[in-house]
């Protein structure tokens, strides 16, 4: 199987290295195909600099987009490179390579969509924020009435797409808060959506994207996002 | 209040909010800026329900009428969106402008690898 890992990265000079290295390492250990594709998501920092001097597979988006768009930029080229699997890598070495083979195996059993999730068993490891958690499971229950399904960590980044959602992603994907919303709306088209332990690390350097301030009108707009998300009429064309 | 004009303004919330969520499953107009409007058209059904809250603040701050506060913070409100919708449209610009130079410079290299060929 193809298979291509996305790694969206804004601002991560002080971590891209660390992750790809991981990849390849990665990509050598097991069977599969596979390979990556580092999405410069017009960074401000040396991130351009050095993936070209690393002579890293990069994207240099020209402006920056927001991680939905840096990601589907990744799915479209997963498309037009003809892959059956993608999956997304965070950039800021949060997540831990050695899962990645778990999330293909789950593809391979038949499952469209996989989470790797931080909340399903107790693995060691990263489980962020007192505040953020409580947040995330505010958010899983929000699914959980909305769609029926349990997913315990919808804010996941780490996550695999089978050829049909390659496509899917390929075609629509939301720009703001996209992890909660596409999910909900693929449980929504009755896709089988998997969730998988996985272990995460605190971040290494720099800081997250979401912002303390803004996290209250994030919780909202996400919450809103999914609420949309799970009333629109079965079989839409929303991705 | 008037029992019959909370109802008429009731409804007319719930309508906006209807177009709104319309609106944005229809993908014509962004959840950021989507869930800025229902949090407005949430907030106000409370001085609809509670019309008296609007009144001891005014006379908190001293306002002659109830109608003058009311104005200064519509007033403020259309200022500051306003004022976010002006710095969308910079940032955007800017982004266009990026877009057309690099499309641009792209289009010249190829056409002119063409030429060679």
């Amino acid at each position: 199987m193809k298979v291509l890992v996305i790694i969206p990265a804004f601002n991560e000079e002080l971590n891209i290295v660390n992750t790809v290295e991981k990849i390849k390492n990665i990509s050598n250990k097991i069977d599969e195909n596979l390979n990556y594709v580092v999405i410069n998501d017009g960074s401000t920092d040396k991130t351009k600099n050095i993936c070209e001097t690393n002579k890293y597979n990069v994207i240099n988006l020209i402006t920056n987009l927001g991680i939905g768009g840096a990601v589907q930029t990744g799915f479209k080229y997963a498309l037009e490179n003809d892959y059956d699997v993608a999956i997304q890598f965070d950039g800021d070495g949060q997540h831990d390579e050695n899962y990645i083979e778990k999330l293909i195996e789950e593809i391979k059993k038949g499952n469209d969509f996989v989470v790797g999730s931080r909340f399903i068993k107790n693995l060691s490891g990263f489980k962020s924020t007192k505040f953020r958690r409580i947040g995330i499971k505010f958010l899983s229950s929000l699914i959980k009435i909305c769609t029926g399904t349990k997913i315990y960590d919808p804010t996941s980044g780490f996550r695999a797409a089978n050829k049909e959602i390659i496509s899917l992603f390929a075609d629509k994907y939301p720009t703001e808060y996209p992890e909660p919303e596409t999910i909900v709306n693929l449980i929504r088209k009755q896709y089988k959506v998997k969730e998988i332990p996985v272990e995460m690390h605190e971040r290494k350097y720099g800081k997250s994207s979401i912002k303390p301030l803004k996290s209250m009108y994030y919780m909202f707009s996400v919450s809103i996002s999914i609420i949309i998300s799970s009333i629109c009429k079965r079989g839409g064309n929303n991705a | 209040m008037p029992n019959l004009l909370k109802l008429f303004l009731l409804i007319l919330i719930l309508l906006q909010l209807i177009l709104i969520v319309r609106t944005i499953k229809l993908r014509k107009l962004s959840i950021r800026y989507g869930s800025f409007w229902i949090l407005l058209l949430l907030l106000m059904i409370i001085p609809v329900i509670f019309p008296g809250i609007f009144e001891i603040i005014s006379n908190f701050f001293k306002f002659e009428a109830t109608s003058n506060m009311v104005f200064i913070i519509g007033f403020f409100f259309l200022f500051s969106l306003n004022f976010i919708l002006i710095t969308s449209i910079s940032i955007q610009n800017e982004k266009i402008k990026l877009l057309i130079q690099e499309v641009s410079i792209l289009k010249e290299r190829i056409d002119k690898n063409g030429k060679e060929n």
